[in-house]
């Protein structure tokens, strides 16, 4: 697995911005602004998983992620909105920030290491590489008589091989919600409805 | 009228809760309470005359020792009262044998309940009517007959009762009322006093009777009288100084019988029990429920004639109470304190002949005896009506021309009581006296007799100090009557006796004829030159069983009838075999009427003729006049000396238990206490060092440890990072000293 | 504006590296630089975490890490797909597709997580009124 040419490009592009995008959102001041910033940074990931041939879960990804969730964030940022942050006085980190710098520092260090010389392994074994032909084909041809198989192949998957902690996880979001309401449901609303 | 019997009790009860539920709520006239409680106890007379009459009838020598029970009539002649359920011999041959307590309620009508029914109903009623007269405006008139009818009820129930069981309430059930009736001036001191003592010294006795009725159906596996009496046929007689299973069941029965019946040790209730009216006094204190001891006694005499041993302590006991309670009573000044000490030693008599095995005797003295000391009771009770209340002879006197009946009546009951030839108290007295002198049961027998014989003198003599001092002599009352502490009356001033109304002088001439000619059902065979039977000894022979008392040997058949008939003749000179007559019985018969009319030459001397003579020697005989006049002291001993030695007793005991109980616990308090020092100091300086070395230990390390506890949670996460580093690191050290060698080996 | 100016890079980008050729061939991205990304992102995940007091902003940073291993196993999918035939003739039977569909349930959990803990953080804020996280500090002994 290679990336050639402008995906190359791209590739550097997107990891970039994923990675600023990902240290705004550590870092902003409003809540506000870090969630906008994590949209960001999700549609960069999401634009990745289309680089890597994962269209459906890119789609999954902006779908479920920036259309569901970060809605939901922004709900509750608004909602419990003290825009005590906006003020310079109040502390936006707490005491150990240093130490966790330190530790992600030394993490990314040993992460380096073990890649170094880890390289080797994770090269391409030798061998026909199917896609790159594919890719190369459709990317010389353009996207209008190629249609990614990508969705079809995972659906299957999913109802499949996966039906079962697909169903899992139904029950699972299922409880997540009733859960969610019974926590959000205050004291006052209880009263109301009875 | 035998399938009526059942009625013979339930009338008074029927009386007993007609009086006492609706008297009092509907306020009876005296006149419908007295009809009442009378008409029944006549219906249950008439009742016996009826069952008499038809016993008798069908009475034949085929079966006449075969009582007639009513086992098999049914309900409400009988029926099974008390289903116990299945149980075992425990005593005895038959220890183990299956038995049944299945308790009947049945009467046993035989000679014997039918005499005692005859006495209870007949002597009853005539005193019930005397009651309407002497309670008459009394604010309790319903509850007094109610009591009555219901002693009359348990009275029956005690006579015809055909187990022990039966009788036993009746037995209780007489006690319960003789309470009752006691204590019915309930607002008296000495009254509730008198009944509690009536109360408390019968529970003595009755302890005895309880454990004799364990005993008997342990033993017998049953608690029917004739089944007992076939089954004990089996058991052999226990000779003298023998103490055996037999001893030990008359024992507890005689005890029950002595606190009945007012014997030594148990009497001291029966003269204090005077303090009741004096139609009770009559009824229960002399004719009736005092007599219940010896009816027992009889009605079990297949147990006692089966130990010498008791037959013996029985005709002592009966002696010494017969002699010593006739001595109280030359002293006594309370007209019915002076016969109840005389129903005390008349009992003494009856036991005497139970003991030297003249049952029949016995039972005939009880049958006399209720005729004249009734007639001598109520006879008093007209006088003291006659005083409005006066009960001390020494304020009478010379009553004889102010009241004529009861005097004429009273001098039938005086002869009869001295023993005078023809009058009831002769014969039976003679008959217990002659077989006391003639017994062959034990030996030593004429001592008694000697004793049984001076006592008839002193007998006599207080009877005519009695009537000496009541009628004859000089008229006392007028002037001691307002010196005097008036006690009894409610009217006071001068009083002038008189005649009491004809409800109860009634009663005194049927009772008077009654201890007239109520001996001569029993004229000795003696007398009539051996020509005929004696005819009381003949009906109640079937009663008395036969047994030899001379060997150990069980008789050879089942039954007692066919005890051989030698030894029938040794137990009780009566039957064919024993009409010719010893002449011994002619000389006793004389010496008997000699001292009789001694004693009432004595009593004329002393209490008619020269009535200062009494001070004179009481001064003389002052040790002996003062033994009398306390009666023995035994009272004082009982009250006094008695419970000072109970009090030494628990003193003795509470130092017992001060030095060697409280010792004892105190030593092993203290024991217990080092100990427990020392297990707490190994407590507190091993173990609790152990433990709180741990603690310490725990703390120390928490005081540690708990800073890692920051409730932060981003601490921990931080923490979970480095944790996440260090494996990392472990992973790629290899990695990284091959990169730093790359580095620098180049 | 800094992702303006990078995202115009991209199109000059391509250019580039298609005129040096085997120069920049070597600066093309492999799995390597995937899993590199994916580390970095997943390295300010977790300083986001240990470092922020606003939960909501933790909650983000969880999130960040959510996507990094997203974007690892999509990575690794992808790897597996291109060199499938490879392996197979190596005697490694593979299922590439399996990247995608544990993705797929990572998301599903990642958005039950943050339904269920901002329910939580609401719950939080009414009590207590305070969001920041070293306030909420009941456990601490």
């Amino acid at each position: 697995m290679q990336l050639h040419g402008w995906e190359a490009a791209l590739f550097y592009v997107l990891a970039i911005m994923t990675l600023f995008m990902a240290v705004f959102v550590v870092t902003a001041r409003v809540a506000v602004h870090s969630a906008l910033f994590l949209i960001s940074t999700l549609v960069n990931v999401a634009l990745l998983f289309i680089l890597l041939r994962a269209e459906f879960v890119a789609g999954v990804q902006i779908l479920v992620y920036v259309g569901g969730v970060m809605v939901l964030f922004l709900f509750v940022i608004m909602l419990v909105q003290t825009r005590a942050e906006e003020e310079a006085r109040v502390r936006l980190y707490t005491g150990q920030t240093w130490p966790a710098v330190i530790i992600a520092l030394l993490l990314a260090v040993s992460f380096y290491f073990a890649m170094n010389p880890a390289q080797a392994a994770f090269r391409p074994p030798e061998g026909p590489q199917v896609v790159a032909a594919e890719t190369s084909e459709r990317a010389s041809a353009g996207a209008g008589s190629n249609i990614s198989k990508d969705t079809q192949e995972v659906g299957e998957q999913l109802y499949r091989q996966a039906a079962l902690p697909f169903e899992i996880a139904s029950l699972l979001l299922l409880v997540a919600m009733v859960g969610a309401v019974l926590l959000a449901r205050g004291t006052k609303q209880e009263k109301y409805y009875e | 009228m035998l399938k009526l019997v059942w009625l013979i009790p339930v009338l008074p009860l029927l009386g007993f809760l007609f009086n006492f539920l609706l008297g009092r709520r509907l306020g009876l006239s005296e006149r419908i309470v007295s009809v009442v409680a009378c008409g029944v106890i006549l219906v249950s007379m008439l009742l016996t005359f009826g069952a008499f009459y038809e016993y008798h009838w069908s009475f034949n020598p085929a079966n006449e020792d075969k009582p007639y029970i009513t086992t098999n009539d049914g309900f409400p002649n009988s029926f099974t009262w008390l289903p116990g359920g299945a149980a075992h011999d425990s005593l005895g041959k038959e220890a183990g044998a299956p038995s049944n307590f299945n308790i009947p309620w049945s009467y046993q009508i035989d000679q014997l309940s039918l005499v005692m029914m005859f006495i209870v109903t007949f002597v009853g009623f005539w005193i019930h009517v005397f009651a309407t007269g002497y309670m008459h405006r009394d604010k309790g008139y319903y509850r007094f007959f109610a009591y009555l009818n219901l002693f009359m009820f348990m009275m029956l129930l005690l006579v015809m009762g055909s187990n022990f069981m039966i009788m036993f309430i009746g037995w209780e059930g007489v006690g319960l009322c003789s309470y009752l009736l006691i204590g019915y001036y309930f607002d008296r001191q000495e009254a509730a006093d008198a009944s509690k003592k009536a109360f408390v010294v019968n529970r003595i006795g009755d302890f005895g009777m309880v454990l004799a009725i364990c005993g008997v159906f342990a033993t017998f596996g049953t608690l029917q009288f004739h089944e007992v009496a076939t089954r004990s046929a089996a058991y052999s007689t226990e000779q003298l100084w023998q103490f055996g299973l037999m001893s030990w069941l008359a024992l507890g029965l005689f005890i029950g019988a002595t606190g009945k019946s007012a014997q030594i040790p148990l009497y001291i209730w029966l003269p204090d029990a005077m303090a009741g009216p004096t139609p009770v006094s009559a009824l229960i204190h002399a004719a009736t429920m005092v007599t219940a001891g010896v009816f027992m006694v009889t009605r079990t005499n297949f147990i006692f004639q089966r130990s010498v041993t008791m037959m013996m302590i029985v005709a002592l006991v009966g002696c010494l109470t017969a002699f010593i309670a006739a001595t109280i009573g030359i002293t006594q000044t309370d007209i019915k304190k002076v016969l109840a000490y005389s129903t005390v030693s008349q009992l003494g008599y009856m036991f005497l002949g139970a003991g030297v095995g003249a049952f029949i005797g016995a039972i005939f003295h009880v049958f006399t005896h209720a005729f004249f000391k009734a007639l001598l009771f109520l006879g008093s009770g007209s006088v003291i009506h006659g005083l409005h209340h006066e009960q001390e002879m020494p304020r009478m006197g010379g009553l004889k021309k102010y009241l004529p009946v009861t005097y004429k009546t009273m001098l039938m009951g005086w002869l009869a009581i001295c023993g005078i030839i023809p009058f009831a108290g002769f014969f039976s007295k003679d008959e217990i006296l002659w077989k006391t002198f003639s017994t062959n049961i034990f030996g030593g027998a004429k001592i008694l007799w000697v004793v049984g014989f001076i006592t008839a003198g002193i007998t006599a003599f207080y009877m005519t100090r009695l009537m000496g001092l009541t009628f004859w002599g000089e008229e006392r009352f007028r002037k001691s009557h307002n010196e005097g502490p008036a006690s009894h009356g409610e009217h006071h001033g001068p009083v002038e006796p008189h005649e009491s109304p004809r409800s109860m002088t009634l009663p005194l001439i049927v009772l008077a004829v009654g201890a007239v000619v109520g001996g001569w059902v029993g004229i000795p065979a003696a007398l009539t030159g051996g020509a005929n039977a004696n005819l009381f000894e003949r009906w109640l022979e079937p009663v008395i069983v036969k047994v030899d008392h001379t060997t150990t040997e069980p008789a050879p058949g089942a039954h007692p009838a066919a005890a051989p008939a030698e030894t029938a003749a040794a137990a009780s000179a009566h039957g064919e075999a024993s009409h010719e007559v010893d002449p011994m019985e002619y000389l006793l018969i004389v010496l008997s009427l000699a001292i009789a009319l001694g004693g009432i030459y004595l009593g004329r001397v002393f209490y008619v003729k020269r009535p200062d003579l009494p001070k004179v020697w009481a001064a003389k005989l002052r040790p002996l006049y003062q033994l009398s006049f306390n009666k023995w002291y035994w009272d004082y001993l009982l009250d006094v000396k008695g419970v000072e030695a109970v009090k030494a007793v628990d003193n003795a005991l509470f130092q017992v238990d001060a030095e060697v109980v409280d010792g004892g616990v105190n030593g092993s308090a203290w024991v217990t206490r080092f100990w427990a020092t020392v297990t707490g100091w190994w407590d507190k300086w091993v173990i609790d060092l152990a433990v709180n070395a741990s603690g310490w230990i725990t703390r120390a390390g928490s005081f540690v440890l708990r800073t890692v506890q920051t409730g932060f949670w981003q601490n921990y996460v931080l923490l979970f990072a480095l944790g996440l580093f260090l494996i990392l690191l472990y992973y790629v050290y290899p990695a990284i000293t091959t990169t730093i060698k790359s580095f620098t080996g180049k | 504006m800094i992702s303006f100016i990078i995202g115009s890079l991209a199109y000059v980008a391509p250019l580039l590296l298609q005129a040096q050729g085997p120069l920049l061939k070597r600066f093309e991205p492999t799995l390597i630089n995937f899993l590199m990304l994916s580390f970095l992102l997943f390295v300010v995940g977790v300083a986001g975490v240990l470092s922020r007091r606003n939960i909501i902003i933790i909650f983000m940073s969880i999130e960040l890490i959510l996507n990094a291993v997203n974007l690892n196993l999509i990575a690794f999918s992808r790897y597996l797909e291109v060199n499938k035939d490879a392996l197979a003739a190596k005697g490694l039977a593979v299922n590439p597709l399996a990247g995608p569909v544990f993705t797929v349930f990572i998301i599903v959990v990642a958005a039950a997580e943050a339904a269920v803990g901002l329910g939580i953080v609401i719950a939080m804020f009414r009590n207590r009124e305070t969001v920041a996280i070293d306030e909420i500090d009941l456990l601490k002994w």
